[in-house]
């Protein structure tokens, strides 16, 4: 009897903590161009910058993710978020990507990327993740990166040493995510990243069936050209 | 008023652009016009796209591939690439791509005068 009024007292308070929480539920989409902190590379984040060529090392043109903060900001693509009493389900329409986040602490961080495609490719790229409910927010803490980009405009890099955090809040039915990079090998200091997204009408995400974006058959087909003219 | 709204719009306009690949990044501000007959049109993710043979006046052949947004943001909009017919004479207007014979398209006239604009909110 005992053990029942505990499980239905841990029942109760678990669910009275969701639902005390903003509705991060729905499709978002990013609204505006965002913010960044000042970005201080250190020598060797400027040496992974200065060796980054944009038109063919964005892994962007294999339908890769960059890195997370990349995924999240990307314009007119749905991102649909699903809260569970035990997980966080993302999906991006980008790439057709699924994340799954377990809730809990840095113990239930999962080893292998939560990141996967479709097709099931997982992308360590966008690391292993963990979340937590704090205040009403949603805190997402990633690790185990492999090299990837935060920017891909620019080739700002991150590494197996990041530290991801994103921190989701709701405000007047506005999402307000903090994306906080920390990366000593990298970054002079962290580099904090804040986008704003609004919530869409839709239920869902589109289809994206990615195709890769090279650009081989093109260059073969002006050069074909070139050498007949 | 209307200088107030030109200058918004001027200032949102990078962001609208639909960005798998960076696409500031990936094209420069040049405006360039290219004509040519239309070789293949690609209605898909990440980048809808139209293949243009461009002959110039010594006969030497050169294809261009003129870049638009996504298949998805495209149907978004409402818009399909069904007006752009393989073997038609066009005249694309764009973004000159940092890439050799790349464009962004802004605008596409047809043979007939018929200009075709895939993503109004960039021009």
């Amino acid at each position: 009897m005992m053990f029942r009024r505990l499980l239905l007292s841990s029942a109760f308070s678990l669910s009275a903590s969701v639902l005390a929480l903003p509705d991060f539920s729905g499709v978002w989409m990013l609204s505006g161009p965002g913010s960044e902190s000042e970005i201080l590379l250190t020598e060797e984040g400027r040496r992974l910058q200065w060796e980054y060529d944009l038109l063919t090392d964005d892994p962007s043109l294999l339908c890769v993710p960059a890195s997370v903060a990349r995924i999240w900001a990307n314009p007119n693509s749905g991102i649909k978020i699903e809260l569970s009493d035990d997980a966080v389900l993302i999906s991006y329409e980008l790439f057709d990507l699924r994340r799954k986040i377990p809730i809990g602490d840095v113990s239930v961080m999962p080893v292998l990327p939560s990141t996967k495609n479709l097709s099931g490719t997982a992308f360590s790229e966008m690391g292993s993740s963990v979340a937590q409910l704090e205040n009403g927010r949603l805190i997402i803490e990633s690790r185990n990166h492999t090299i990837g980009y935060i920017r891909t405009s620019r080739g700002i890099p991150q590494s197996s040493n990041t530290v991801a955090f994103e921190e989701l809040d709701i405000e007047e039915g506005v999402l307000h995510i903090t994306h906080t990079y920390i990366d000593d090998t990298l970054y002079e200091k962290p580099i904090v990243l804040e986008y704003v997204f609004i919530k869409t009408e839709e239920s869902d995400i589109f289809l994206y069936e990615c195709s890769d974006a090279d650009y081989d058959w093109f260059n073969k087909l002006n050069a074909s050209a070139q050498e007949l003219n | 008023m209307k200088s107030l709204m030109f200058l918004v719009a001027c200032l949102c306009m990078p962001f609208f652009i639909n960005a798998h690949h960076s696409t500031n990044a990936n094209f420069t501000q040049e405006i360039i016009s290219i004509d040519g007959v239309i070789e293949r049109v690609r209605f898909q993710n990440p980048h809808a796209s139209v293949l243009i043979k461009n002959t110039n006046h010594q006969g030497a052949e050169t294809f261009w591939l003129i870049e638009s947004g996504a298949r998805t943001t495209l149907e978004r909009l409402g818009i399909s690439l069904d007006v752009l017919k393989v073997g038609s004479k066009v005249t694309a207007t764009g973004r000159k791509g940092r890439r050799q014979y790349t464009m962004y398209l802004r605008e596409i006239e047809l043979a007939d005068g018929t200009v075709f604009v895939p993503q109004p909110d960039l021009n």
